[in-house]
């Protein structure tokens, strides 16, 4: 390892908790917004965000992991 | 007695701690076994919990437990003469002190790398859980006030660190920025920054910014105003995201510290001074008796309760395995302390370099030395630099501005914490007015603030460094007796953790008990009354260890007969 690296990974101990934890928290509000219609809230770009399902795949299922859920709870994602 | 014979004796008595009574801790009393799974390869989530190599963890673990603390302590305590401070921060750290932190460490990591608190709640009860979160809170009160303070000193007596301290503000911020945005070799900006950052020390001490003209023209006395501008930046720096000011300068300060320790210990051994102070003096002018204000003087450096709450907090979520806590904890805590010796020679032998009657200049007497220790420090400490050709008011500048920087960084994350406690019993007791981060920001700020201002001058802070010495090391027995509970419900070796419990227990009952009457004696309410605050917490945190040790015994006894 070069100094370089050693530093970096001290920097990511002392950083990468506080920020995991906001990029977080930032996440699960988008994903909020864009699930809202699926919780009863009305959404104008509803329609335009169907495209964006897939490609949120992923984040969905680790928020769902997240939030204590072991399996999907929309029961039209079946992600795992 | 020279500096360099002061160095041998301490990291003499390290290594022996380190490589014998580390190995036996680890080996016959904790049974450490690399088979176990530690809770980050157990519960790994790549956030809070991750395997990590032990160097790295030992420079992050390190850094994080270093403030202010070992400064101060050290610095007042060689008014009783260098021997007894330099035994106490080293011999304690090496039996007391390092013991403290690499067994909290184990216990974490044998409880899942919970927090030593919520172990206490597990073994002892809510009760005890409450008294926890009671001292810490009552710590990060009186280390507010007793930072602020040393800051707002720092500030008056030496002009020179008020640009350098206050520039690390942007820099932390454009640091942690600039190694988000752009992917570099992080050699590259940390250079940078530490660069900048030492310009900064070089401008400082060319344009020294002094609020004289400023306070005689409105009639304020320095201390005070800075003492709350600093209160009014604390509301702000700690209700921001940790990775925006905090984190990015607490690595930046890291660097600092390891880089403070080089020159001072380069220094030292290149000058090689004598010791100019008096190898033990029993009863200086006005001073309290040596037993057990020594050892309440001197917390950080020799055992500090605040460790435990990182070792249980961050630390032991991160040990790769159960072997890497004789490194990361012991060896952490013994890093600590060499940062106290250090103040121990500067203090001494630095002092003796400036010129020869300085120490009993500065010393002469309990009252003036205990509202002022930290220049002692920077003087001493900057003439150890200078004999590697750094000019003095330069090293001057240097020493205030490291010691600015770490009492800034202890005072940020004691507000953060006790923020976070307020929120905890205000859920516990149901306050929704403290339940909001900004509220219980305010309340942090003022409850410190008033405990500083209660006094005439802003002085509130080092009248309460005695106390704060002593909650310290209560939070420390609080720790001892979570891994004492725990030894004893494995059937192993008690005494290693024992022991410390017991001397912790009776010197801070012994301490707070004659500070109380001291100060009621001398008509002076409010020391007394903090005094009786934190004896009562300390009759209450001793009654709930017999009673959490008593039901453990009759669980015992229940099994065997059943």
């Amino acid at each position: 390892m070069n100094p370089g690296d050693i530093l970096r990974e001290i920097y990511r101990l002392k950083i990468g908790q506080g920020f995991s934890r906001s990029a977080e928290e930032l996440e699960g509000l988008f994903l909020l917004l864009v699930f809202s219609e699926f919780y009863g809230l009305p959404n104008p770009l509803g329609l335009y965000l169907l495209e964006a399902y897939p490609l949120l795949m992923e984040e969905f299922h680790r928020w769902h992991l997240r939030m204590g859920m072991r399996s999907s709870p929309l029961e039209w994602i079946r992600c795992c | 007695m020279n500096a360099l014979a002061m160095i041998f004796f301490a990291f003499s008595a390290y290594a022996i701690g380190y490589l014998f009574y580390s190995r036996y801790l680890s080996e016959k009393v904790f049974c450490l076994d690399d088979s176990r799974k530690t809770p980050a390869h157990e519960l790994r989530d790549d956030v809070d919990y991750v395997p990590t190599n032990r160097w790295i963890l030992l420079g992050h673990h390190f850094t994080s437990i270093t403030g202010a603390g070992p400064i101060v302590g050290p610095a007042i305590a060689v008014i009783w003469g260098w021997l007894p401070a330099l035994l106490w921060v080293v011999l304690g750290a090496v039996v007391i002190g390092a013991v403290h932190d690499f067994s909290a460490l184990v216990t974490s990591i044998r409880h899942r790398g919970r927090s030593v608190g919520t172990i206490l709640g597990d073994y002892a009860g809510e009760r005890a859980r409450v008294l926890f979160l009671l001292l810490i809170l009552a710590l990060a009160i009186l280390v507010n006030a007793v930072f602020a303070y040393v800051i707002a000193l720092l500030f008056t007596k030496f002009p020179s660190s008020v640009i350098p301290a206050w520039s690390i503000v942007p820099l932390a911020v454009a640091f942690g920025y600039s190694v988000y945005r752009f992917r570099v070799n992080f050699l590259i900006p940390t250079l940078l920054f530490l660069g900048i950052l030492y310009l900064a020390v070089f401008l400082g001490a060319r344009y020294p910014v002094s609020l004289k003209p400023l306070s005689g023209a409105l009639g304020i006395d320095p201390i005070m105003f800075w003492i709350v501008v600093l209160f009014i930046y604390t509301f702000f720096a700690s209700s921001l995201p940790v990775w925006l000011l905090l984190q990015p300068r607490d690595f930046l300060n890291g660097l600092q510290l390891l880089i403070l320790l080089f020159l001072v210990y380069a220094g030292a051994v290149v000058a090689n001074p004598e010791v100019k102070a008096p190898l033990i003096n029993l009863s200086p002018e006005g001073a309290p008796p040596i037993v057990p204000f020594l050892f309440i003087t001197i917390a950080c450096g020799a055992l500090s309760g605040f460790h435990a709450l990182v070792s249980s907090g961050t630390t032991s979520k991160q040990l790769a395995r159960e072997s890497d806590a004789r490194t990361v904890g012991y060896l952490g805590f013994l890093g600590e302390s060499s940062l106290a010796v250090a103040v121990v020679i500067a203090c001494t032998a630095g002092l003796g370099m400036v010129s020869a009657r300085r120490f009993s200049e500065l010393y002469s007497s309990w009252e003036s030395i205990k509202v002022s220790p930290v220049p002692a420090v920077v003087e001493g400490g900057s003439a150890l630099i200078s004999s590697l050709g750094v000019g003095p008011e330069l090293a001057e500048t240097l020493i205030a501005t490291f010691i600015v920087l770490f009492a800034a960084t202890t005072m940020d994350t004691s507000v953060r914490i006790q923020r976070y406690i307020i929120n905890e019993l205000a859920q516990i007791y149901g306050i929704s007015a403290l339940k909001n981060p900004w509220t219980a920001s305010a309340g942090a700020v003022l409850s410190s603030m008033l405990l500083v201002l209660a006094k005439e001058g802003g002085r509130g802070g080092f009248l309460f460094w005695p106390i704060f010495g002593a909650a310290n090391q209560l939070l420390a027995g609080l720790a001892l007796l979570v891994a004492f509970l725990y030894l004893r419900r494995e059937g192993r070796p008690t005494l290693p953790v024992l022991l410390p419990l017991i001397f912790v227990l009776v010197i801070t009952s012994l301490a707070m008990v004659l500070n109380a009457l001291n100060n009621f004696l001398a008509g002076d309410f409010l020391l007394a009354g903090v005094s009786a605050l934190i004896l009562i917490l300390e009759v209450a945190v001793i009654l709930e260890s017999i009673r959490a040790i008593r039901s453990q015994v009759e669980r015992r006894e229940s099994r065997r007969y059943t």
